[in-house]
């Protein structure tokens, strides 16, 4: 496990690293900008001292580096300030909206791994069938989530019934936060099939561009695989195809197409923000949105924060489960 | 939390090919579930679902300072005043049956109803309306709409059902402000009390206590709203047992719910999408008169300096024609400085006569910026057939997106701001103070010109505007603000383009809607009924 130590070390090395720039440049950008968040959070017909104590309270008086370190020590207690248009403390609306984006992206992930999965086999095989399934991945690739996202409500929200265009359901109380994984735990098979029901057509427009990025990634390093002497000759040996791609093929090839799957359910959370706007999901890409409109620098701050917490976290599990599929990985560190 | 059942299905229409397998379990699904989908059958009877398109931060009336939150918060919360729902300026009794103004304009004496009681059943008496009043100004519930009382000396309570307000100085504009839709409402004091620890701020974000027609069911933070009748409510009974206020910010959304069945009533819809379903047999455009105004501040330094220049950049704007482009049959040319209607027709008038004049000449080699926010289809449209008209009169004009809030701070970094913005504004009520203090005022200074973003006016407006608020006569009030319309016109340092109406697509089977002339995007649900 001395590798394992070492890449959980460097990783959390970066995460340090990434975390206090990334904040930074954010409360510098704050700073440029010419918005006065203190006029959004005492109101546009705010007197010159309600203006004067909004401003107080945001620390918009203090000079960059005492406010930024201010704001370090305050997020080191949990503390991510207060959202000029909630108005409520950040923290309280990110613990709010992260289980439902959570949710969405988990649900999208797992889409895009089984999609990602059969499009990357599939597509590697010579033969019509392969080649169908390469056209329907430029397909797949060239379409906007937007228009997917409207003709699938069209489709299956308008003209056939099946799944209800937004929102997430009757939502179960706690523990959570997940409306799937709470219903199942409060015993609700009804609540469960409600929440799969919501959750469907959002998590397929979010899922479906990176299946087809995993997938083409996972077909060309596959190829290559099938086409190494090894393979070959338990091909010679008389293992069929599919056989050969489960025992030799996908262990060998697995290893670009995980980083690309890290990377693509990264880019989901950036996603979810046109997709949970389409779908009136409440999550946390819909807060960024409405924050990014109402200039709500301390709200852009908190998600961000999240976001690239995820983002670490993410390629921190890609790595790890790399190390853990492939051996040459592990002997190499 | 109760499951709704699904209304009635569609069936399917067309074969469209689709797997079997995956047919088969989204089939499983639908069968199992308890949503309502895609059905565009009969709508329940007493059952209304509206969308807004952004959560509310709160359910607290006090610090809820968006239109759209209004669409729940009048339903449950009422004032002492209101204006009425026939979407005019008058001033009609709500919680006071009447009230009296004394001859030095100081003090205003409500009689209030003795027949409200609060969703609980507990009377309303005159305690409870002194607790909201102060409540609205205390400094740890930060109201936006704080303002609205900061003139008030004192409130007394001489009897259950007198309330008296005494002013500091006379204000034209109190009891506008009062029968606001964003004005003070009546909440219940025991919850006030009970929950004085952080002014109730924490209970009435997700509680309500109000005296209105409905109360909250239930909430899902970012999804919807639930409101339920209440059976002692002291006004007629609404038609609707339940209302619904779903939260769907894609307006494309919101429209295939319309058609799905699952909702009754959009608004926020492009002018195209109102001519199509205007032209529909099942659905009706309703269009109401707002106080939504379309303007353009106009920076009187830099490029802009020259008062020929912004004559001749006004007087080459053809408003028909952008009113046409942009806002079609839902909007009219604006007439006067004013949103229509708030002063007498003739005065503030702000009209010219359409020409190109000699724009080429005055704007040669000059570059003129014209802001938007962005974000707003209809500005930014508004803001390129603007761009279009002037360059086709010689000049050259380039765009700037101006984030939301970023406004707020262009007065103050005046070299860098654009020198018009292109803003659609409003104001809090139907009177022209909450207007020209906000927009026109020059005297940043004091808190007043808060919404004037470049900077404009002249300091012989700002004292027909204080002149105007301090008269106790209503013509006298009239001829100041119109006085203060008048220069800020021969100013050019703001220029009115165009009165918006508000547009809502319901289904065909709904009348009695109601609209308040100050509040777009909400209706009146006491009124509301399914035929």
């Amino acid at each position: 496990m001395t590798g394992f130590a070492r890449q959980f070390g460097i990783r959390l090395a970066s995460m340090a690293g990434v975390l206090p720039v990334l904040t930074f440049v954010v409360e510098e950008i704050q700073r440029q900008l010419p918005s006065d968040p203190a006029r959004v959070l005492a109101g546009r017909t705010a007197s010159p001292q309600a203006l004067a104590a909004a401003r107080e309270r945001l620390g918009l008086d203090e000079p960059l580096i005492t406010h930024y370190v201010g704001y370090l020590g305050r997020l080191l207690s949990g503390d991510l300030g207060t959202s000029v248009s909630t108005r409520r403390p950040v923290a309280d609306d990110i613990a709010t909206y992260l289980p439902a984006t959570l949710e969405l992206v988990l649900v999208a992930a797992l889409l895009a791994l089984v999609g990602g999965l059969l499009l990357g086999v599939v597509g590697a095989r010579d033969g019509l069938t392969g080649g169908l399934v390469r056209v329907v991945s430029v397909a797949g690739a060239s379409a906007a989530s937007f228009l997917l996202a409207i003709v699938l409500l069209l489709v299956f929200y308008r003209d056939l019934g099946w799944f209800p265009a937004g929102g997430r359901g009757d939502t179960a109380d706690g523990p959570t936060g997940m409306t799937l994984l709470d219903s199942l735990l409060h015993g609700d098979p009804g609540g469960f099939l409600d929440a799969v029901r919501h959750v469907v057509l959002p998590a397929v427009v979010l899922a479906l561009g990176p299946a087809v990025a995993i997938g083409r990634v996972l077909r060309a390093s596959l190829r290559e695989v099938m086409a190494a002497d090894f393979v070959r000759s338990a091909r010679a040996k008389g293992a069929g195809w599919w056989l050969t791609v489960w025992r030799h093929g996908l262990r060998n090839a697995a290893g670009p197409a995980l980083s690309m799957a890290g990377l693509q359910v990264s880019i989901m959370f950036g996603g979810s923000v046109v997709v949970e706007s389409l779908f009136s999901w409440p999550g946390l890409g819909r807060y960024l949105s409405t924050a990014i409109a109402a200039s709500d620098l301390a709200a852009i701050t908190g998600v961000v924060l999240v976001l690239g917490v995820a983002y670490v976290l993410l390629n921190f599990l890609v790595d790890t489960l790399q190390l853990l599929i492939d051996p040459r990985l592990r002997e190499s560190e | 939390m109760s499951r709704r059942m699904s209304p009635h299905r569609r069936p399917l229409r067309r074969n469209l090919g689709i797997s079997a397998g995956l047919a088969t379990v989204a089939l499983a699904l639908a069968a199992c579930s308890g949503g309502g989908s895609g059905s565009a059958g009969a709508r329940p009877k007493d059952a209304l679902r509206l969308a807004i398109s952004s959560e509310m931060p709160t359910l607290d009336p006090q610090t809820v300072y968006q239109y759209e939150g209004n669409q729940v918060l009048t339903a449950v919360y009422e004032g002492l005043l209101s204006y009425s729902s026939d979407s005019t300026d008058e001033i009609v009794p709500m919680l006071a049956k009447s009230y009296k103004l004394s001859d030095d304009g100081l003090t205003y004496t409500f009689a209030l109803r003795d027949d409200v009681t609060f969703a609980g059943g507990r009377a309303m008496t005159s305690a409870d309306v002194k607790a909201s009043f102060e409540r609205l100004a205390a400094a740890g519930v930060e109201s936006q709409m704080a303002y609205m009382v900061a003139g008030v000396a004192k409130y007394q309570t001489p009897d259950e059902h007198t309330f008296v307000v005494r002013l500091k100085a006379p204000s034209s504009s109190f009891l506008s402000l009062v029968a606001s839709p964003f004005g003070p409402k009546v909440i219940d004091s025991t919850v006030l009390e009970e929950n004085k620890a952080d002014n109730a701020l924490e209970y009435l974000k997700t509680h309500t206590a109000g005296t209105g027609p409905y109360q909250l069911g239930s909430m899902t933070a970012g999804q919807e709203y639930d409101l339920t009748r209440r059976d002692d409510y002291w006004g007629e009974e609404p038609s609707f047992a339940t209302v619904t206020v779903k939260v769907i910010s894609d307006v494309a959304t919101q429209l295939l719910q319309l058609e799905g069945g699952d909702l009754d009533i959009v608004t926020g819809q492009p002018v195209a999408t109102l001519q199509q379903f205007a032209k529909d047999g099942d659905y009706q455009v309703q269009q109401f008169p707002t106080l939504q105004k379309a303007n353009l501040h106009v920076k009187t330094s830099g490029t802009l300096s020259d008062m020929k220049l912004r004559e001749a950049l006004r007087d080459s704007i053809d408003r028909k024609t952008l009113v046409s482009q942009v806002w079609g049959d839902y909007a009219k040319v604006s007439g006067q400085m004013y949103p229509a209607g708030m002063v007498a027709d003739g005065t503030a008038t702000d009209t010219w006569q359409t020409a190109t004049g000699n724009l080429a000449t005055l704007a040669q080699g000059k570059t003129i910026t014209l802001g938007y926010i962005a974000g707003r289809t209809a500005d930014q449209q508004a803001s390129e057939a603007l761009q279009a008209q002037w360059t086709d009169a010689g000049a050259t004009v380039e765009l700037v997106a101006v984030q939301g809030n970023d406004i707020y701070g262009l007065s103050g970094s005046l070299d860098t701001a654009p020198d018009l913005l292109f803003e659609t504004a409003y104001p809090d009520s139907a009177h022209p103070d909450t207007w020209a203090r906000l927009f026109w005022y020059s005297d940043l200074t004091k808190g007043n010109g808060a919404l004037n973003y470049l900077a404009g006016g002249t300091p012989a407006a700002d004292r027909y505007i204080d002149r105007g608020a301090a008269a106790t006569d209503e013509t006298v009030a009239e001829k100041a603000y119109g006085a203060a319309g008048d220069a800020i016109h021969n100013d050019i340092s703001y220029i009115t383009l165009a009165d918006i109406d508000d547009a809502f697509i319901m289904s065909k089977d709904l009348t009695g809607a109601g609209h308040w002339l100050p509040l777009s995007v909400t209706l009146d649900l006491r009124t509301l009924k399914r035929s």
